[in-house]
């Protein structure tokens, strides 16, 4: 088992490589050499070299991708276009998008699980069949227009919900889930499409196996069956699912916290990649990879620990 | 078999209706945000132009490159996946990839490259093309692994047969399948976020007009004039519903599913 959390951790690095090397080269490609726009045109070439010489841009590529790299790990994140530490706009940022991801994901498993449990106590075509209207309708619907329709509805015409704006949790948690309930239900359709569909398949998978004949024939009920012999085969499955749902989250967060003016990591990549401040935009794009790869490490190690039939092949191997 | 042809049917109708209906339309002033009438069935924008055509300009451009990307992605997907067929090193090279990039949301590799190059239809396309293509990567391999395995295949290889004559005669027929419904997955992708990125206001261009951007202008209006989100987000979510239909067509036509 060391071994294989071994594997997942190398990996994980080698991820954080991948993509630090994908940013770092996109950046040095498409701004080249960042004296030509921040110097005017009439620069002498001792000034241009001196510029060249203090930001480090005549080193070998080799060694500022190494120089990146450090900058990133300790945080030296630089500033943006407008002057500000990039470090303290991402910190400052980061609780919205993350309190939005965690409720999104929240609602969407409670849903999930709330449509699935009800379609398996009936089996049969009809009640797959919603779920299959259920999860593509969610994934046609583009999210900034579930969002305005869900504004349309709970604020304007039941007056429940603010329409944008976000309240901290320092101000009591109510105002502040009260203002994060909207954007994240939003998210939430998003992702329970999928979650809906999976989570229907395995656990209908699970219900058709021997032992679970073994249990009726013994005098269990089909209620208690769901829950005990089908829910726990397919538990490690909803870890992954939970983990890939933070990923479309965090992609999410763009559009929605867009539309609810919410002050997280999405409005302030959206507001980067619009003023083009490439390194605002690429250190934001790396602090979500690096969470999102983040989390998919733990669902792993988790899925590996928990998982008694991975755990043995792994034992065996 | 029936969905997939009217599916079909019903998305080259659509896109065709477009073409022959889209353009940017006129600024008129006397016009502006004006209510759908005969002469202007959808009604007019902001600035007076007619919202028909700017709609049908919208989902031409959206079928159009949502189906090039897709076609793009799967055929380098799929070339990479057959290329690594009994290739250790470059499947694990190709995994390492394909993991780090599925911890870039593709909108944001879009945004990641409208801050580079400043948005436009080229920007959109290679983003949404490289997340796509590592995404079909991941399918596809996982695919080519399971047919590596299969005992048709190593009695081919005991016979003697060339590694190029399996490739195509008896790996890529079985590929075909999973190719067919992962073409139309990032398609349903590559349609929604291309509409994403465009409301953002970071994809193409400002004055082209994208079902996106058509969306984006209205929400402001959203409550005064509701017209100008309607119809937009109308046909958006035909195209999403017809892509859906066409998949779930495909899906039916895969043999091994039954």
């Amino acid at each position: 088992m060391g071994n294989r959390i071994k594997r997942r951790i190398l990996s994980f690095v080698l991820t954080l490589l991948i993509v630090s090397l994908f940013v770092f080269s996109s950046v040095s490609l498409a701004l080249g050499d960042s004296s030509s726009f921040v110097l005017s045109d009439e620069a002498s070439s001792i000034a241009v070299e001196d510029y060249r010489r203090t930001m480090g841009l005549d080193d070998n590529i080799f060694i500022r991708y190494l120089r990146f790299l450090g900058n990133f790990f300790t945080l030296n994140w630089g500033k943006t276009i407008g002057g500000e530490e990039i470090r303290k706009v991402i910190l400052d940022r980061l609780p919205v998008t993350l309190s939005l991801s965690f409720y999104s994901i929240l609602f969407s498993t409670f849903f999930s699980i709330l449509i699935v449990f009800f379609s398996l106590q009936k089996r049969g075509m009809k009640e797959s069949r919603i779920i299959s209207i259920l999860s593509s309708a969610f994934l046609v619907l583009p999210s900034f227009l579930t969002s305005l329709l869900l504004v349309l509805i709970f604020s304007l015409w039941l007056k429940l919900f603010p329409v944008s704006g976000y309240s901290r949790i320092n101000n009591g948690f109510f105002m502040h889930f009260r203002s994060l309930f909207l954007p994240s239900l939003t998210l939430s359709l998003l992702h329970s499409s999928l979650m809906m569909r999976i989570m229907y398949s395995t656990l209908k998978e699970s219900l058709e196996m021997p032992y679970t004949n073994t249990a009726l024939s013994k005098g269990m009920k089909e209620k208690s069956l769901v829950v005990s012999s089908a829910l726990k085969p397919s538990l490690p499955i909803f870890f992954t699912l939970i983990s890939d749902s933070i990923s479309s989250a965090l992609g999410g967060s763009c559009v929605v916290e867009n539309v609810f003016a919410l002050p997280g990591m999405g409005s302030l990549m959206v507001k980067g990649a619009l003023e083009r401040d490439a390194s605002l935009v690429s250190t934001c794009v790396m602090v979500v990879a690096f969470l999102v790869s983040f989390t998919f490490l733990v669902t792993d190690i988790l899925t590996d620990t928990v998982d008694p039939r991975i755990r043995r092949s792994n034992e065996k191997a | 078999m029936r969905k997939l042809k009217v599916g079909f049917f019903l998305f080259i109708v659509l896109f065709l209706f477009s073409l022959c209906f889209m353009g940017k339309g006129e600024v008129n002033a006397d016009l502006r945000v004006a209510l759908p009438s005969s002469s202007h069935i959808f009604g007019c924008d902001t600035l007076g132009r007619d919202l028909f055509q700017r709609v049908c300009f919208g989902t031409v451009l959206s079928i159009s490159i949502s189906t090039f990307v897709s076609t793009l992605s799967v055929a380098l997907a799929s070339f990479s996946a057959i290329v690594s067929f009994r290739n250790k090193k470059l499947q694990s090279f190709l995994l390492a990839l394909v993991s780090a990039f599925k911890s870039i949301p593709t909108v944001l590799v879009g945004l990641l490259f409208a801050s580079f190059f400043g948005g436009g239809v080229f920007s959109v396309m290679s983003a949404l093309g490289l997340s796509c293509t590592f995404s079909s990567i991941r399918v596809l391999d996982v695919k080519v692994k399971e047919i590596e395995s299969e005992e048709y295949i190593v009695s081919l290889e005991a016979l003697g047969l060339k590694k190029g004559r399996i490739v195509f005669f008896h790996i890529l027929p079985s590929l075909f399948p999973i190719m067919r419904e992962e073409w139309a997955t990032v398609m349903m992708t590559a349609i929604l976020s291309e509409s994403a990125l465009s409301f953002l206001g970071v994809g193409i261009d400002r004055s082209i007009p994208t079902l996106g951007s058509l969306l984006s202008e209205a929400r402001s209006l959203f409550f005064t004039k509701p017209h100008l989100l309607v119809f937009p987000s109308l046909f958006l979510v035909a195209i999403g519903v017809l892509v859906m239909v066409i998949k779930s067509g495909l899906s039916e036509l895969d043999p091994s599913s039954h």
